[in-house]
């Protein structure tokens, strides 16, 4: 039986907007598991980002039950929550984000220089280690103007993966790519499930069907789990 | 972990063409600030040092229409702080020499002398010690009209190791008076034979200015315009010297309670002047300063909103609010660090360039340009923290924001 890394019991979230109450996720109860890579799906504002950001600890839940690591997480500290993130969480966005004025080494540097747990001499052949296995090492002196968008977005992930977080997780991470861009990607997740992390995708795409474990469905502001082939 | 964090926020500044620009513009403008600064300390330290050294800022001139000459100099050498008393006319003497070595056409002056006015001789004899024909001459020797105009050409002056001992002719001429005018009678020469030096710099004395006994002094006034000197209706001027400037205005009070009128200090300086130039060179201050900040809280303003979403992702990474909030500040001072460095650098070169060329004059008088660190140091520190407050509180605004508006944020 796989540990649960994260689970939600009855999360919900409100987004008070002028006099409007707008209730976007209404009671969602899911665990999720290590070596498993959960493909969420859903219509466009039915509050995917929402529930992403509750994850990440971006944002807190209106009401409801967060346990991270069986540790109950209700209200945390700026430092705490920029700890949690650090050490248990990689995200992946849309948009690369990398930095302009860092090559793609250094870029994967940067989560690292707030990890006092990797010494200095190491970060450099942690980040080459990175970008081998997301398949762009011959690149690590490149800045981001001289990547392709697939290229940018594989530096992300290396980045998201820079302290070794056991959660990835990813909003879109192929919104912006090409099918072919998109399969190596995925494949990308495929390969991190595989080696024991938990991968959160959001998508659209019907590719993920082809590397997805789970497949749940984001409706109502409800989140249930799906067949594959729906 | 500091250490490689700034290390890598001085490459991100540098790979930054926006901020080389700034930094080129932060140099310029904290250059100006730096030559600003300079020159009012400058400026007034040439005035504290005049005042100091020279004995004209000292001195008041006056006369008592009751009294004859030598009554009025006994009465006034007893005020207390009065240093000397003399016949304002024995003050300065004019005349040419034979000393015209090395191209310099001779011209020097006669100084009255006393032992309590001539600053020690730093070769040979001292002036308590000489005697009527001798005299006490600068040190850096330069018996030349263009002495006026502060303009020594250092190679020509007149080496004093060669000089000591050495006698030589001065002329000039004597007048008479037919009655309404001023007339020429004959040329009279005089021999004067070098006993020693002093340093014309530690008093501001111009360097063809020579020291005579105060005999010698009467002599040349005497034979230069007998009529003059023995006009009963001309009521002789006193010149008082004061031993320090804090005492003039005692003096002064005691003068005017004695009878005596119109009494003026001999050297002041233009007031109006002073305080113009310290008006525009404080307002110019202000500009600068006012420029680099406003430019510089431009552009962080600017870099910041384009840095949002960046801001975001450093935060989803693991940032605290206050790592990002260092992160900024620190990667804004170094860019004001690094133009102050290279301001200094520029200005350096500049100083000396203008130290030697522009100023080399002011050398010949004893007042040395000065380059002050110190209060350039104070005044960047001021700026910088000016900088780096304004920084934070912009930064913190922004960092305050949710990770998700960062990361949403469009521009
Ligand atoms: N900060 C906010 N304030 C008010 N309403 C919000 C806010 N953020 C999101 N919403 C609303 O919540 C709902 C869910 O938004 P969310 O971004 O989670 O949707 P999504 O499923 O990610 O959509 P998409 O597929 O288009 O990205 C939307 O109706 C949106 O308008
Ligand atoms: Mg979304």
């Amino acid at each position: 039986m796989k540990t649960a890394v994260i689970k939600m019991e009855n999360i919900k979230k409100d987004y008070n907007s002028l006099n409007e109450k707008i209730e976007v996720l209404k009671g969602i109860n899911f665990s999720f598991h290590k070596g498993t890579l959960y493909a969420i799906k859903g219509h466009s504002g039915s509050g995917k980002t929402t529930l992403i950001k509750i994850l990440g600890l971006m944002d807190s839940a209106t009401s409801g039950e967060y346990y991270l690591y069986n540790n109950s997480i209700t209200s945390l500290t700026d430092k705490i929550a920029s700890f949690y993130r650090m050490k248990y969480l990689g995200f992946i966005f849309q948009d690369y984000n990398l930095h302009p004025f860092l090559n793609a080494c250094e870029n994967v540097i940067v989560p690292m220089i707030i990890n006092k747990d990797i010494p200095k001499k190491e970060r450099v052949i942690r980040a080459r280690n990175l970008l081998k296995k997301v398949g762009i090492d011959d690149r690590w002196h490149h800045f981001p103007k001289e990547l392709s968008g697939g290229e940018q977005q594989r530096v992300a992930i290396a980045r998201a993966l820079a302290n070794e977080p056991e959660i990835i997780i990813a909003d879109e991470p192929t919104g912006n790519l090409d099918k072919k861009n998109e399969k190596v990607i995925f494949q990308l997740l495929r390969n991190m499930a595989n080696e024991g992390k938990c991968i959160i995708v959001v998508t659209h795409s019907d590719e993920i069907a082809k590397y997805a474990d789970k497949f749940l469905l984001l409706e109502n502001g409800l989140l249930t789990e799906v067949k594959n082939d729906k | 972990m500091i250490s490689d964090n700034v290390f890598s926020i001085i490459k991100k500044s540098i790979r930054n063409k926006k901020n080389v620009l700034l930094i080129f513009i932060l140099s310029l403008l904290i250059l100006l600030l730096n030559l600003n600064i300079t020159f009012i300390i400058n400026f007034y330290n040439f005035f504290d040092y005049s005042v100091e050294q020279n004995i004209g800022f000292k001195s008041i001139s006056t006369y008592n229409p009751n009294k004859n000459l030598s009554d009025s100099i006994e009465e006034v050498k007893s005020i207390e702080n009065v240093l000397e008393v003399y016949n304002a006319r024995n003050h300065t003497f004019s005349v040419s020499s034979d000393l015209n070595y090395n191209g310099l056409n001779g011209r020097l002056s006669f100084l009255y002398g006393t032992e309590n006015i001539v600053p020690k001789s730093i070769i040979g004899e001292n002036f308590e010690n000489i005697r009527s024909g001798e005299t006490i001459c600068p040190y850096l020797f330069y018996p030349d009209s263009s002495v006026w105009d502060l303009n020594i050409d250092e190679s020509k002056a007149i080496a004093a190791e060669d000089l000591l001992g050495y006698e030589f002719n001065v002329k000039y001429n004597s007048y008479t008076f037919n009655g309404s005018n001023m007339i020429k009678d004959h040329e009279i020469t005089k021999q004067f034979k070098i006993v020693g030096f002093y340093d014309s710099t530690q008093v501001m004395n111009l360097n063809n200015e020579c020291y005579i006994t105060a005999q010698d002094m009467e002599e040349l006034q005497y034979t230069f315009n007998p009529y003059i000197q023995e006009d009963e209706t001309v009521i002789p001027t006193i010149r008082v010297v004061v031993d320090k400037i804090e005492n003039l205005n005692n003096v002064l009070e005691r003068l005017v309670e004695m009878g005596y009128v119109d009494p003026e200090i001999t050297a002041t300086f233009d007031l109006e002047m002073v305080n113009k130039v310290t008006v525009i060179a404080i307002a110019f201050m202000i500009i600068i300063i006012s420029s680099t900040l406003l430019i510089f809280i431009n552009y962080i303003i600017k870099k910041i909103k384009s840095d949002l979403k960046y801001i975001g992702i450093l935060r989803a990474c693991g940032y605290t609010k206050s790592n990002v909030i260092f992160n900024n500040i620190m990667e804004n001072a170094i860019i004001v660090f690094i133009s102050f460095i290279i301001s200094m650098l520029l200005f350096i070169p500049l100083f000396y360039i203008f130290k030697v060329t522009l100023l080399k004059f002011i050398s010949y008088i004893g007042y040395k340009v000065i380059f002050n660190l110190k209060y350039i140091l104070y005044v960047y520190l001021f700026l910088l923290f000016i900088c780096i407050s304004i920084n934070g509180l912009i930064i913190k605004k922004y960092a305050n924001y949710s990770i998700s508006k960062l990361i949403k944020e469009d521009n």
